[in-house]
């Protein structure tokens, strides 16, 4: 049976990714990506075979109202919500650094991308999953929610709150029959780390913090996403995974 | 500060030397009788004649008589124990496929059993008397897996939550259970193997690397933080881990 699997920041990176693996399963996805652009650049080249099975909404998940509207145009177009992918997130500019250096207005807009945005996207679908006694929240966690990277202090609060509002989400529905787990990928390639990873030198240093010598792909943590969404992972509630080559093992 | 711990009597294994010693004269400077116990006798009497009012024993940790007899003399000369550091402890080289079953042995013996035994020797008089302070030495190999280092890795490990469920049994009766887990100390016996004089500067510089501050730690650093632990300022603090490492584990 398919399910309607609302994904943010599905337009580039691990989103678009995890947006395509429900696609080709058979799945319907509600489409969500402050870039506009960039959606209708997927819907023509990524996602024109599925068109019925998608539908795109443009807005910013830290406004209420563009989450609700997101919601809403989910629910109108298939009814309801079954699972929610909490991808949208940033790492902030290159002024969000250490905590002295970071400018206030570039923590907040971090703190808001990356975790008021969960906030009101399952203050906003929880009602309708609680009525139905099901639902799984996937969340886009980090490993810097467990361990720190050195100057990146809002990312690292952020990803942290992440985990924590995990677990807040499984303390409180689990016994409404909904789950909520936090992935926590560590170096994946997409959009996000390019500029890092295009450097030799910097990329050279990366890989050889990582135990399995190399760097994830977005079809890593679609694969990942997609086993934790589904039936087959129905014990796993409030848990955050490191899926990350080993880096927090060592 | 120097009578956080006065009038109390703290039990040290491996406390002739390293971090052990240094743990001592740290307590000793907050008014504490020192009992060190230490695998060769004589170096454990020599560096408990450095200290006031201390003693020094022979004991083998891995050694259930041994501990026996070595506690039984301890409460004789001074009557009780108070506080309990479990730092005897021993590293070693290998990673799994390489490591032999004694060395996996030994390994466990000494940080493991030796945990185990000395505890179990303090326990029942802390126990009795309602108040007393475990600290356990755990690593930051207790926390995050260290290249080559796998029975290390697995004793420390263990520790680390052997700490936990001893701050589940006996918190409620009067005795405090915490770990330290230390980063490397350089400048001790088991510091100058774990940074042998035959690593290459790059090497050591990876190493260094993994530590935001900067530096390897000192003795002392270890000993100020087992005596917070051991001390009534912690009151309230058990069965916690408490790393001291540099912000190794942080990142």
């Amino acid at each position: 049976m398919s399910r309607v699997v609302y994904v943010t920041g599905a337009a580039s990176g691990n989103g678009l990714s995890i947006a395509n693996r429900f696609l080709r399963s058979g799945d319907k996805v509600v489409a969500v990506d402050v870039d506009g652009d960039g959606l209708g650049r997927c819907q023509d080249e990524d996602w024109k075979e599925y068109s019925d099975q998608i539908v795109l909404h443009t807005g910013d998940v830290t406004l209420e109202e563009d989450v609700d509207a997101s919601i809403a145009a989910g629910r109108k177009a298939f009814g309801q919500i079954d699972i929610l992918v909490n991808n949208a997130g940033i790492t902030g500019n290159e002024q969000a650094s250490t905590v002295h250096e970071t400018p206030v207005a570039e923590f907040d807009r971090v703190m808001a991308v990356n975790v008021r945005s969960i906030f009101l996207i399952c203050r906003a679908a929880l009602p309708e999953m609680i009525e139905r006694g099901s639902g799984v929240i996937v969340n886009i966690a980090s490993v810097a929610g467990m361990v720190a990277f050195p100057g990146r202090a809002a990312y690292t609060a952020s990803k942290g709150a992440v985990i924590q509002l995990t677990r807040a989400l499984t303390a409180d529905y689990a016994r409404h029959g909904i789950r909520a787990v936090a992935l926590c990928p560590g170096m994946i390639e997409t959009p996000m780390t390019k500029w890092r990873l295009d450097q030799p030198d910097l990329r050279q240093a990366i890989v050889d913090r990582i135990p399995q010598r190399e760097i994830g792909s977005a079809e890593d943590v679609a694969d990942a996403v997609f086993y934790f969404a589904g039936p087959e992972a129905r014990y796993f509630n409030g848990a955050a995974l490191a899926m990350d080559g080993g880096y927090v093992s060592i | 500060m120097a009578d956080r711990l006065n009038g109390k009597v703290v039990a040290i294994t491996g406390g002739a030397a390293g971090i052990g010693f240094s743990t001592a004269e740290a307590c000793a400077r907050e008014g504490a009788k020192l009992a060190l116990i230490d695998l060769n006798g004589a170096d454990a009497e020599a560096s408990a004649a450095k200290l006031k009012d201390s003693k020094g024993y022979a004991g083998n940790v891995t050694d259930e008589a041994a501990m026996t007899t070595a506690f039984d003399a301890i409460l004789k000369d001074f009557g009780q124990i108070d506080g309990l550091v479990n730092n005897a402890g021993i590293a070693g080289f290998a990673p799994m496929h390489e490591e032999t079953l004694e060395g996996w042995e030994r390994m466990m013996a000494v940080n493991v059993t030796g945990t185990f035994l000395a505890s179990r020797a303090v326990l029942p008089g802390m126990l009795e008397r309602g108040t007393g302070a475990i600290v356990n030495f755990g690593s930051v190999a207790g926390m995050v897996g260290i290249p080559t280092m796998a029975s290390y890795c697995a004793a420390k490990g263990a520790i680390v939550n052997m700490t936990r469920q001893m701050a589940a049994d006996y918190s409620g009766k009067g005795v405090r259970v915490n770990a330290v887990n230390p980063g490397t100390v350089a400048s001790t016996g088991m510091g100058k193997q774990l940074l042998g004089s035959d690593m290459d500067p790059e090497t050591l510089a990876k190493r260094l690397s993994k530590y935001p501050i900067g530096r390897f730690g000192e003795p002392k650093d270890i000993a100020e933080a087992v005596v917070f632990l051991l001390s009534d300022q912690a009151a309230f603090v058990t069965g916690s881990l408490f790393a001291v490492d540099g912000g190794m584990t942080a990142i």
